[in-house]
């Protein structure tokens, strides 16, 4: 599936990139207008959308120049670009044009046209014209308001003739300066957006995706009658669905190639459970994820029998190749189709803007079990963040099937730390264990085989002592790394050398060195969009100290509890018999933190450090 | 590219240029047709080594395992020649080059590396004087653990860019899994016209016979047509090139190494040309005619094996030549105007060395900072982090100070990072200058804040560089030109220091620390952090004072007619700039310290540190440390150990060392901590932070002492020299250690 961004800046009308500088606020847009004409095609395009934008930027502070970057495909073209400095034409401007490359997709259509826009003076200004045509009204999805820089006023006008039915639904547009007008002159509608003092639109990391954040229009296109005969787009999820059918359907798959390896992964295994992560592993072990979204193959999978051989495929050769290799063993599996968290849409707006990812489900006694072989070591079972929660469109032949992917606890992420210690001298010496299980579980494998084989047990080494030449490892064993359906754990001893302190007859202890979200403490004065945690967090993490003898806590420590519904901090020290047991939990239950509760979050994590800080004290 | 090729190929990236080309198709079906015909030569070399199967038991630790890699440099040459501006001759050099590797794929981050592969099919590039084309060819087999091989077809490569002057490709590698082999090779066919390779119209080329991985062999076959001359030289037991001629009077070249063991140095502190073995070698376009004689010219046809330092000394004495042709003109400083007149009138009655030093601060001035309107105001508020480059400079310089009369020569060095002056193949050489009749001699530069008679850390201690003094500007006669040698000096651990003084005490609410800090850089210390700290501005002001200008930069450039405009826009420029200062601070502090540093005020630049009579680098601020106070009951345990910055920590890879040690220069650091003990406590612990290991190669010392409620806690390290023998390498990981153990030191502040 078109990942989100490609989705944004491909699908969308008027997403035209500006790469914007630190100080954007020494350019402004002073006028901008964005034209979009639905008009009659040829036999191939029936309906084609004519967009003609002109931005007007200017100059604040001191002369400076931009990026102007239009992304285009092929079902976008751009037929015009212009620009003007300061009034003037600009000889010989010829912009660059070439493939767009980006993080995570190998190959695609998408190609970016841009250049330099001189500012040449404070109180300047520079315009650039674009005209684009697209040439059917699936991909044109959403028009985003908001730029780099503030727009002092802009105009977006739809000229939707009598013969297309579309309908628009506004985000994030309320409070933001957006007045929306709809006029009918003859035989069109007019759908105008007049957008004053929009500010600069915000980039910070680890914020939700665009969709939740910047004004704009998700524009479902209904259908068209442009020479009187109906073409429907996207009326209903109905139709959405059966154009993603249509395309599974053209895709060819070869039951028997897929029949042969279904069943050597599965040999002698009878269990329906078995076989199904047996599959899912290999998938996940053999299949490596390359995006391929060149035109159609943005949204029709790849032949399962080529995912086979090429041993590499994206989302939806992955989900369709799952779904095969289940089917090809008689298992119930289905190609399911889905937004990731990171679109703020679901699937009661039909619109190719909806959904960006492709997985695969197996179908059991009424249950259903998602099965994402792009998240590469994640168990059966466990579901990443990102689609938990999610509406999934899931194929049931003719029909489809509309589910919600359940949400999760935290406790599928739990990363556990278990230490058994004691003091020799200034040292504290003893056992470890430590266990990851679901994402916790996936983000360490992704990490451990990004790294050479040789190098691994020094990084290993390295992420468990945090780099702290004082916590030395040995005896280090690995007890599971390749199961993915079981926890990842290892085990090892540990010296800490110095982590008792004595003065006089006391002896300090800092128990907990790993002061997890210690230094997680939001910039409240300087954020202003919502964060968003890669997954739900749990991490435990226990000591259990054993007592010199004669030895006791010299004064009790207050417990901590705080509990939220989005996180809970609980850490104690139980005096037992001869030993300290030390625990202490944190609960990270919802992902998304907007700002007033980063500000009780601050407040919170305060107490959590409060905790850390105390020194164990011990006395004779 | 295949992401580890690039750096075993090492092949040079030729930006390629040529005509343009008259028929797509054609084209395309030529670049097919000689795809196919490559791809058969190239799979059916006769080399057993790429069919070796048995890979030794203890190579599956590793990664990957180099099962053969050969490299081929095939050249001819055409009839045709230029005659180019700068009385060089070119001919057009037709270089086929052939990287193959056979590759074992032990785990998935090495079945990531050798995955996807970008390369360029073709490139043209036409200009006046060039016409240059360039075209990459790739195949790649698929080995199973079986035995069985899978050929990549063609028709999985993407084009991303058909620009009819460029086109390029992806391709993903289909069926490889670990355990697999992976065969390929990149081959390319650059026919150039020497326009594209650089200013000598040399092809270059590495080759590094050590790699991470184990490689159970590598060759290296070159054949070159008569036209050309080859010079070479191998480093640290490399292989030796066997020469022979063919039937054509070709020159043939080979060299193999078997069995090469994974290298297993980690990196630090290493300079591979001195310490690892490679050889380098350069593909000359030979020339014997008109001024061969004149202009150094390698003769056709010939092979230069470990060529004498001197030839290549003569080749750039010849650019020093060309260089200094002309009239040199200066600049005017208008605001200086008094200065340099004044400088000019007595310069016969001050030192030489004032002289030196008042060249080169004017000529930093005009060249560097003074701004005439027609600048991007961007690139002014980034010009302390401007790259430059240091030969321009220099030379330039040279001929300035020469203006003043202060006679000096061009001296020709190597980095400590490249190769021994007598080791040099091609021009390795870079610039610094000595001045004669001064006390100090060397100039050198890095940025914009390199004061006078700098050098930097890297040509320090260089052996036998050559001084070229050319007599006089103008002067282009070789002949007259006064060659010498000279050694350059080094610099000791006190000559580069950093010395903090911190004053701390505990905040009312007894969370954090509040820090006082004083810091000055000496030596090598400064350019980073001055780059950091310093605005252009406040460099401005500093600079323009000193020589007397009356009016800050944008009063300045507001009076011009021309430029007032800019003035003001610089003006807001600047603005914005200042209010980042107390960003910049904060930001400094959390990189030295690698600590949370909260509510940072006061910050204040005391001596900028960038004229030499005047060397240190001062500045001080206030702020808060959290982190580093624990509650223990009613007492306080402070880390006071973290108060030293954050010292080197080795990886257990980097403690294991066979090869000498380069680093990149002698240097101290000493912080001086004044804890204020609070009212109502005793500090414990102190006796525990006295610490000392010292030996030939440096110290940590600490010594703590209380006075009335101060507790004074003086740290002190020092690696005493820039080169250490691998053979010290203990002695210096003692100190190194004992550093990183008194991060974990702690004070008891008992409550009385």
């Amino acid at each position: 599936m078109r990942t989100l961004w490609l989705t944004a800046i491909l699908l969308a009308g008027s997403f035209s990139v500006v790469l914007a500088q630190d100080e954007n606020k020494n350019i402004s847009i002073k006028e901008a207008t964005d034209e979009y004409r639905f008009v009659k095609g040829d036999k191939t395009n029936p309906v084609k959308i004519k967009q003609e934008m002109k931005t007007v930027y200017y100059c604040n502070d001191y002369r400076t120049s931009l990026t102007v970057a239009e992304f285009y495909n092929d079902k976008i073209e751009i037929n015009d670009v212009d620009i003007r400095v300061n009034g003037d034409k600009v000889k010989n401007f010829k912009p660059n044009d070439e493939y767009y490359s980006m993080d995570g997709i190998f190959f695609s259509d998408a190609r970016v046209n841009y250049f330099s826009l001189p500012l040449e003076k404070k109180g300047t200004t520079s315009t650039v014209k674009y005209e684009k045509t697209y040439s059917d009204p699936r991909y044109f999805t959403s028009i985003y308001f908001s730029e780099p820089y503030l727009v002092e006023n802009k105009e977006v006008k739809l000229v939707v003739p009598v013969w297309m039915k579309l309908e628009i639904k506004e985000y994030n547009c309320k409070g933001a300066g957006v007045v929306a007008q709809k006029d009918t002159k003859g035989d069109e509608t007019i759908y105008t957006y007049t957008i004053k003092n929009l500010p600069a639109s915000i980039k910070e990391e680890n914020a939700p995706g665009p969709t939740y954040i910047e004004p704009h229009i998700l524009i479902m296109c209904k259908y068209a009658e442009p020479e009187g005969v109906r073409i429907t787009y996207f009326n209903t999820l109905a139709d959405q669905y059966k154009w993603y059918r249509s395309l599974v359907k053209e895709v060819g798959n070869d039951a028997t190639t897929i029949k042969l390896k279904a069943e050597e992964i599965t040999k002698g295994v009878t269990d329906d459970f078995q076989k199904v992560k047996l599959i899912f592993q290999w998938v996940q072990d053999n299949v490596r994820y390359i995006a391929y979204e060149d035109g159609i193959a943005g949204f029709k999978p790849d032949k399962a029998q080529e995912v086979l051989r090429k041993k590499y495929g994206d989302c939806k050769g992955m989900g369709n190749l799952m779904a095969e290799m289940l089917k090809a063993i008689k298992l119930d599996g289905r190609v399911c189709w889905l937004g990731t968290n990171h679109i703020a849409y679901d699937y009661s707006t039909p619109s190719l803007g909806v959904d960006n990812h492709v997985i695969s489900a197996w179908l059991y006694k009424g249950k259903t079990y998602y099965l994402d072989a792009t998240e590469k070591f994640i168990g059966f079972g466990e579901t990443a963040e990102r689609i938990q929660g999610r509406q999934v469109l899931i194929e049931d032949g003719d029909k489809y099937l509309l589910q919600t992917i359940p949400v999760v606890a935290e406790a599928q992420n739990t990363a556990f730390e278990k230490r058994v210690l004691k003091i020799n001298g200034n040292n504290l010496e003893g056992k470890v264990t430590q266990t990851w299980k679901g994402e916790s579980k996936e983000w360490l494998l992704s990490q451990f085989h990004d790294i050479k084989k040789e190098q691994q047990t020094d990084a290993l080494t390295r992420f468990l002592n945090e780099g702290k030449s004082n916590f030395v490892i040995s005896n280090l064993k690995i007890i599971n790394l390749e199961d993915y359906n079981k926890d990842i754990q290892l085990e090892y001893d540990v010296v800490i050398k110095d982590a008792a302190v004595s003065f006089d007859k006391e002896t300090y202890i800092d128990i907990d060195d790993r002061k997890d979200f210690i230094n997680h403490k939001f910039e409240v004065d300087k954020r202003k969009l919502a964060f968003d945690f890669p997954y739900k967090g749990h991490m435990v993490y226990e000591v259990e100290l054993q007592l010199p003898a004669g030895t006791k806590q010299a004064s009790a420590i207050n417990a901590l509890k705080i509990d939220k519904p989005e996180y809970s901090f609980q850490g104690e020290y139980k005096a037992e018999t001869n030993k300290i047991v030390y625990k202490r939990e944190v609960r990270l239950k919802k992902t998304r933190f907007v700002k007033p509760l980063m500000e009780t979050w601050n407040k919170d994590l305060q107490q959590l450090a409060d905790f850390y800080n105390n020194q164990l004290t011990l006395t004779k | 590219m295949i992401k580890r090729l690039l750096a075993v190929c090492a092949i040079i990236i030729i930006t390629v240029a040529a005509q343009a080309q008259k028929d797509k198709s054609k084209q395309e079906a030529k670049y097919e047709e000689v795809s196919a015909s490559l791809k058969n030569e190239i799979w059916a070399w006769k080399k057993p080594e790429f069919d070796v199967r048995n890979i030794p038991a203890e190579y599956n630790s590793y990664s990957t395992v180099v099962i053969a890699r050969h490299q081929e440099i095939i050249g001819d040459s055409r009839s045709r020649s230029k005659f180019m501006i700068g009385m060089a001759f070119y001919r057009e050099m037709s270089i086929n080059t052939v990287t193959r590797e056979a590759i074992k794929i032990n785990d998935k981050s090495a079945l990531s590396d050798y995955s996807e592969i970008s390369f360029t099919k073709l490139e043209n590039r036409a200009g006046m004087f060039r016409s240059n084309k360039a075209a990459t060819y790739v195949g790649i087999r698929v080995i199973k653990p079986d035995g069985k091989m899978k050929e990549i077809n063609a028709d999985e490569i993407v084009q991303t860019n058909a620009d009819k002057n460029k086109k390029e490709a992806k391709l993903a590698v289909s069926d490889l899994q670990v355990g697999d082999i992976i065969d390929y090779y990149i081959a390319q066919q650059v026919i150039s016209d020497g326009t594209d390779y650089n200013e000598s119209g040399l092809y270059r080329h590495s080759f590094l016979f050590y790699d991470d991985a184990p490689v159970m062999n590598y060759s290296v076959h070159i054949e070159l047509g008569r036209k050309y001359a080859v010079e070479y030289r191998c480093y640290n037991g490399a292989p030796d090139f066997k020469v022979t001629r063919s039937d054509d009077d070709d020159i043939i070249m080979d060299a193999v190494k078997k069995n090469i063991p994974a290298n297993k140095e980690s990196g630090l502190w290493a300079s591979p040309l001195r310490q690892l073995p490679i050889t380098r070698l350069n593909i000359v376009p030979g020339y014997k005619g008109m001024f061969a004689n004149k202009i150094n010219a390698r003769k056709p046809g010939e092979v230069y094996k470990n060529q004498s330092a001197e030839e290549y000394v003569e080749d750039r004495t010849n650019i020093i030549a060309m260089n200094n042709l002309g009239s040199f003109y200066g600049f005017a400083i208008p605001g200086a105007k008094d200065y340099m007149k004044q400088l000019q009138k007595n310069k016969e009655d001050i030192t030489t060395d004032s002289l030196a030093g008042a060249c080169y601060y004017l000529y930093r001035f005009g060249t560097l900072l003074q701004l005439d309107g027609s600048e991007k105001i961007e690139s002014v508020i980034a010009r302390p982090q401007l790259e430059l480059n240091p030969d321009l400079f220099l030379e330039s310089l040279s001929k300035y100070l020469r203006s003043y009369g202060v006679a000096n020569s061009l001296v020709l060095t190597t980095s400590k990072y490249g190769p021994q002056m007598k080791d040099v193949l091609g021009d390795d050489f870079s610039y610094l200058i000595k001045t004669e009749g001064t006390k100090k001699s060397i100039f050198g530069f890095t940025d914009i804040f390199t004061p006078a008679f700098y050098t930097p850390s890297y040509f320090e201690d260089g052996k036998q560089a050559v001084t070229i003094d050319v007599g006089s500007n103008g002067s282009s006669k070789v002949k007259n030109f006064t060659k010498g040698s000279t050694n350059i000096p080094g610099t000791t651990a006190k000559a580069n220091a950093r010395i903090e003084n911190l004053k701390v005490a505990l905040t009312t609410d007894a969370a954090t620390l509040q820090i006082d800090r004083n810091t000055t850089l000496r030596g090598h210390y400064k350019s980073d952090v001055q780059q950091a700290l310093i605005s252009f501005e406040e460099y401005y002001e500093a600079e323009r004072k000193l020589f007397g200008i009356e009016k800050s930069l944008v009063e300045d450039l507001a009076d011009g007619k021309r430029t007032r405009k800019f003035a003001d826009e610089l003006s807001a420029a600047l603005k914005l700039e200042r209010e980042k200062q107390k960003d910049r601070f904060t930001n400094e502090a959390k990189e030295w310290f690698e600590q949370e540093v909260t509510d940072l005020s006061n910050p204040k630049l005391h001596n900028l540190g960038t004229r030499h009579y005047k060397p240190d680098f001062v500045y001080s601020a206030s702020f808060k440390m959290g982190g580093l106070v624990k509650k223990a009951g009613n007492n306080f345990i402070i880390d006071i150990g973290k108060l030293q910055g954050s010292p080197l920590t080795l990886t257990e890879a980097q403690r294991k060392r066979t090869i000498d040690v380069y680093m990149p220069f002698a240097r101290s650091v000493e912080t001086t901590i004044t804890f204020t003990i609070p009212e109502g406590f005793n500090a414990e612990g102190v006796a525990a932070l006295n610490k000392k290991v010292e030996n030939e190669t440096g110290y940590f010392i600490t010594e703590a002492a209380v006075t009335g409620n101060q507790l004074v806690i003086a740290i002190k390290k020092s690696y005493n020299h820039a080169f250490e023998p691998a053979a010290n390498w203990d002695k210096l990981l003692a100190f190194i250690d004992a550093a990183n153990e008194f991060t974990n030191a702690k004070i008891l502040l008992k409550k009385k």
